[in-house]
This record gives structure tokens, C-alpha cells and sequence, in this order.
């Protein structure tokens, strides 16, 4: 189902549930409030007539006529009630009918007592006794049946009552059970979008981690399932690109790597005649003439270093990389003493932080620390005394790694053409080199996903950063 | 030197360029191996000089060569796969094999080793350098090395 009509459905359902929950709970309410109503009016007439009976009865031993009067009001109260009562069931109705009518029987029978007692002077006492004795029993019979009546109809409003209270209750725990299922199915509903969706996020993190081969497996009928669809569609086409342009690559490095393999050996011919023809006719040639040959074969020499740099440099992109720790400071003293050994008359002072161990390709790093350390050897070597450091320092909140001397330095204008291949700042003369080391070392960072990047001052000396991001 | 260079060894060049074939013969001239070099042009040639095939058709196969130098970028049959033949047959497998090659691959390297040859040598360009090469190779294998006891066929 499409997310917009389960959202719709799940929206509707939930606003119909809650309307009726809280319409049975108001009507329910309504009605256990019309019954406690009854119930309140069913015992004050029990109430009101009991003070009637009680009146009557009392009227009965006094004759006093403060009595007359209460009953008059007490009366009078109880029609009232009566009239405002508006029972429901039929059996109420009955009682209520049977009570309307005792009231009026009973009220014509106290009026008859009433008369009784105010004419008893003109006639003999015997017959107003008896007159009087069968009204009273008359009287306190009828009001004797109202008692009871109300008494009935008191118990069945009670009933009703408790009826509808209990049926309340069961209501308000049906509505809670409800609600409980109409938000459950809400969560469900929400759970089954938001679960797929999450997964596409982790799919697409594992994706943008390098991970091209990750396939999102979202099985639904919905946004979500196109959707995914649509990011694996893409994953695999961004796949091929990138494939595509691998194999470019590769085809331009393999280009590279066999033109400069090719040009070897016409070099070597060029190289190995001029030679033999040094050899065999020499002594034919004039200096000039020998001159010209010694310069085709430093030529042919200059060349073929050339080569071999243009080689090492596709060999870094072909070779494959073996990532493991490698300890900096020790590969960089082992350089050192290298260049040491086949210097041993120079001045320099070196300054190796220890304990520099970075994540990498050891033989990779070495040439890169190679590479910087022997530059600023060589571009120191003009001075009568140099100071090589190597350590690291934070830039933007990464560990770089530095090479500093302070030696013959570059000018900023140029730095953006230093790590570019068989470009120089010094003449051969004054720095022997082809222009390929750090072609070689911007390289092999690259492939370690880190930056290189140096600052330099003419004659003052030049840093090499660089930081290593494989980990 | 104790030892005298014996001249009755012969030594297969297989190489296709004739600079190099050129280059090759006068650095041995110029370090005085004097050997008889049979060149081989391509991997067939190569073939069938060591198996009596071809243009060697009814060669005397038990005149086998002290060591071959062998390019491994040649035309129909490559090095690695002429290596791979004499490798594989009973006669021809302990021959030594020199591998002179421009190719420093590592794959050719690797393959080459695997292979069997005995030697993997990158032809320096500077022809100082290729003529030291070739003395010291040929020093060793004609003169120091002691060649397999080859069975007669």
C-alpha cells in the first residue's frame, strides 16, 4: 500500500476511534447521571412521604392545626417532586402512577379527617370517635401503601443505577482497550515506514563508505519499496561508472607504463652504438666530434632517468597497497643513515620526533619519506650547515606529518607546480634530479586519501606536509 | 682463474630486437666470451632450436646450449611461454635460463621465478652498465656455475 493511504487510513481511523470513545463515554456518563438523578428524586419522595405518614400519624394524637399546615406544605413538595419526576422504565411509571394516585386518596382522606376533627363539638363524642378511629386507619393505611411504593420505586431506580454505572465502567475499559489497539496500529503503521526508511539510510552509508557492491533489500509495496528500487538502481549504475573510469585509468596507466617500457629499448641502441662507435673510431673523431657522441649518450642517460621515473610513477598506481602500521620515525632514521653513509663529510644536524606511527603501506610511506628526506638533504647541500626536522603537528584537526629543512626554500608563486611530474625550481646544475619524486610522493598520498602540500621561502628553507587518511 | 672458458658451450640468445641482438654479442665479444651464440628471433625459433623442430629439423639434440638468455617480450610465442616448454620437457628442464629482459613487472617477475628460470636480469640502458652485466652473467654461468649432468638423447 502507498504511504499516503496507509497515513490517510491511519489518520481517519484514528480521529473515527476517538470520536466514538468519547461518544459512548459521554452518553454512558449521560445515562448514569440520569440515573443517579432518579435515584436522588426516588428517595426524597420515600423521604417525603415517610414525613407525611409521620405527619398524619402525629395529627392523629394532637389534632394541633401547625400540623395541617405542615402537611399542606409536605403535600404540596411531594406533588412537586412527583411532577418533576421523568422516570424511563415502565415500572417506574406504574409505581410512580400508583403513588400519584394514593397521594390524591390520601390527600382527600386527611382533608375528610381534617373536617372531622373541626365539626366534632356539634355532634356526640362516641360517633366522632369512631368516625375518627376509621379515618386514621384509613389515612395511615394509604399513606402505609405510598411508603412502600416509593420504597419500591427507590430500589428499582437503584437498580438502574448500579445497571448503568457497571455499564459505564465496562464501556470506559472497551474504549481504553481501543484506544490501546487504534495505537498500536498506529506505531505498526509508522514502524513499517520508518524501519525501511532507517535501512536505506544504513544502505546508504555503507554505499558512500566505498562499499559499491551493497544491495538494499527493503521488501514492501510502497514510496519506500520504489525508492530503493530506484537508490539500488542508481548504487549499480554509479558501480559501472566507476568501473568505467577504473579501467580508463587503468588503460591510460597501462598505456603509460608500456610506451615508457618501449622507449627503453631504442635508448639502449642509442646508448650501446654511440658507445661502440666511441670505442671502434674514436680516435677518427676530433674533440668536437667526441664531445657531440659523450652528449647523445648523456642525453640517452638524461632520458632513460626520465623513464625510470615515469615508470616508478605508474607503479604506484598499479602496485597494490598493503595496509598495516608503520613506524614513521624508524623508516626515517634508517633514511638517514642511508644518506649519511654516502655523504659522510656533510654538516647536518636531523631531528626525528619518535614514536611517529601512521596507517599505510610501508613501503609506499618509505618512498614518500625517502623522497622528502633526500630533497631536503640535497637542497640543503648548498649550505655550509642545515637542520632537517621530521615531526608532526595538527592542521584542521588532523594529524600531519612534516619534513622541514632550511635549505635553498622555493618560491610560493611556484608551489602549486612542485608535485607535478618533471617539474623543477633549480637547474640541474645547481640540484641534480629529474622532477619526479614529489610527483611520486603527491601520488602515493593520494592513494592513502590524504593531502600533501608545502610552504617555502627562497633560501630560507621549505615544509612538506602530509597527512594519511587510511584507516 | 683456474678455470679456462670452455668455448665447446654454446649460448641461446632469444631476442627479437637486432639492436640488442647486436648490442648483446659485442658486450660478450668485449668480456672475451668467445662462446658460439645461436640467436633465436622469436619464441618459435627458440622452440625449435631446443626440441630439432623447423628450421633445426635434424639438429643433434645433444648439443645443448650452457644457458639461455632469454626476452620475455617476443613475437608468436613469448618468453614465459618458451620458459614454460623447456620447463616442461624432461630433456630441456635443467638447462639454465637466464631471463634479459627491459620488463621490470612484477607479474613477469614473479611468473618468471615461478617458471623456473634461474637468473631475472633488467637490461640497464647505459651500455657500461649492460656490459658489466653480461661479464658478470657470463662469468658466472659459463665458468663458475656447475651445469647440470645432461641426459644423452
Amino acid at each position: 500500500m502507498r504511504i499516503k493511504t496507509l497515513l490517510l487510513i491511519n489518520a481517519a481511523f484514528f480521529i473515527i476511534i476517538i470520536l466514538l470513545i468519547s461518544l459512548v463515554i459521554s452518553w454512558a456518563g449521560q445515562k448514569e447521571n440520569d440515573a443517579k438523578e432518579e435515584k436522588i428524586l426516588a428517595d426524597a419522595i420515600l423521604m417525603d412521604v415517610n414525613e407525611l405518614r409521620a405527619l398524619a400519624f402525629d395529627y392523629s394524637r394532637h389534632h394541633e392545626e401547625r400540623i395541617v399546615v405542615q402537611w399542606t406544605i409536605k403535600l404540596d413538595e411531594l406533588k412537586k417532586l412527583i411532577d418533576k419526576a421523568d422516570f424511563k422504565t415502565s415500572r417506574q411509571k406504574e409505581i410512580l402512577d400508583s403513588i400519584h394516585y394514593n397521594i390524591d386518596s390520601v390527600e382527600s382522606s386527611f382533608s375528610d379527617f381534617v373536617t372531622n376533627n373541626a365539626i366534632q363539638t356539634s355532634r356526640d363524642t362516641a360517633t366522632y370517635q369512631q368516625r375518627e378511629d376509621l379515618l386514621v386507619s384509613l389515612l395511615l393505611l394509604k399513606t402505609q401503601m405510598i411508603v412502600l411504593d416509593a420504597f419500591k420505586l427507590s430500589e428499582e431506580s437503584n437498580v438502574i443505577f448500579n445497571m448503568a454505572s457497571q455499564s459505564n465502567r465496562i464501556i470506559v475499559i472497551f474504549s481504553l482497550i481501543l484506544a490501546a489497539i487504534t495505537i498500536s496500529v498506529s506505531i505498526l503503521i509508522m514502524r513499517s515506514i520508518v524501519q525501511p526508511l532507517s535501512r536505506l539510510y544504513e544502505g546508504a552509508r555503507i554505499i558512500g563508505s566505498g562499499n559499491l557492491d551493497y544491495q538494499v533489500d527493503i521488501k514492501s509495496y510502497d514510496e519506500i519499496n520504489r525508492l530503493s528500487n530506484a537508490f539500488n538502481q542508481m548504487t549499480a549504475k554509479l558501480k559501472e561508472r566507476t568501473s568505467h573510469l577504473e579501467s580508463a585509468i587503468q588503460e591510460m596507466e597501462d598505456f603509460a607504463y608500456s610506451a615508457s617500457h618501449d622507449l627503453r629499448t631504442p635508448l639502449r641502441g642509442i646508448d650501446g652504438f654511440s658507445q661502440a662507435f666511441l670505442e671502434d673510431y674514436g680516435e677518427n673523431l676530433d674533440e668536437t666530434g667526441r664531445d657531440y657522441l659523450n652528449r647523445v649518450r648523456a642525453a640517452s642517460q638524461k632520458m632513460s632517468d626520465i623513464i625510470d621515473g615515469m615508470l616508478s610513477l605508474s607503479s604506484i598506481t598499479r602496485k597494490k597497497m598493503q595496509i598495516q602500521e608503520v613506524d614513521l620515525s624508524g623508516l626515517a632514521a634508517t633514511i638517514i643513515r642511508k644518506l649519511r653513509i654516502n655523504q659522510p663529510q656533510r654538516n647536518v644536524e636531523f631531528v626525528i620526533a619518535q614514536g611517529l606511527i601512521a596507517t599505510g603501506d610501508p613501503q609506499m610511506l618509505g618512498i614518500v619519506l625517502e623522497n622528502l628526506l633526500g630533497n631536503a638533504w640535497k637542497f640543503t647541500s648548498r649550505h655550509q650547515s642545515a637542520r632537517i626536522e621530521f615531526g608532526e603537528k595538527l592542521a584542521d584537526g588532523k594529524t600531519a606529518y612534516f619534513v622541514r629543512d632550511d635549505g635553498a626554500g622555493f618560491d610560493m608563486a611556484y608551489a602549486d607546480k612542485l608535485f607535478k611530474p618533471f617539474e623543477r625550481q633549480h637547474t640541474e646544475v645547481e640540484f641534480p634530479g629529474i622532477g619526479i619524486g614529489l610527483a611520486i610522493v603527491k601520488r602515493i598520498i593520494n592513494r592513502h586519501r590524504g593531502k600533501v602540500w608545502a610552504e617555502g621561502e627562497v633560501e630560507k628553507g621549505a615544509i612538506f606536509y602530509f597527512t594519511l587518511n587510511y584507516l | 682463474m683456474s678455470k679456462e672458458l670452455d668455448l665447446n658451450k654454446k649460448i641461446l640468445l632469444v631476442e627479437d630486437n637486432l639492436d640488442d641482438v647486436a648490442l648483446t654479442m659485442r658486450a660478450l665479444k668485449k668480456n672475451k666470451i668467445l662462446n658460439e651464440v645461436i640467436v633465436a628471433n622469436d619464441g618459435v625459433e627458440a622452440l625449435d632450436y631446443m626440441f630439432g623442430t623447423g628450421k633445426y629439423i635434424g639438429r643433434d639434440l645433444n648439443d645443448v646450449p650452457s644457458v639461455i638468455l632469454l626476452d620475455l617480450k617476443l613475437p608468436r610465442i613469448d618468453g614465459l611461454e618458451v620458459l614454460r616448454r623447456i620447463r616442461a620437457d624432461e630433456s630441456t628442464k635443467m638447462i639454465p635460463v637466464v631471463i634479459l629482459t627491459s620488463s621490470k613487472e612484477e607479474h613477469d617477475l614473479v611468473e618468471g621465478y615461478t617458471l623456473g628460470c634461474n637468473s631475472y636480469i633488467r637490461k640497464p640502458i647505459d651500455f657500461d652498465r649492460f656490459l658489466e652485466a653480461v661479464n658478470q652473467l657470463g662469468m658466472y654461468w659459463l665458468l663458475i656455475n656447475e651445469p647440470p649432468p645432461l641426459k644423452k638423447r
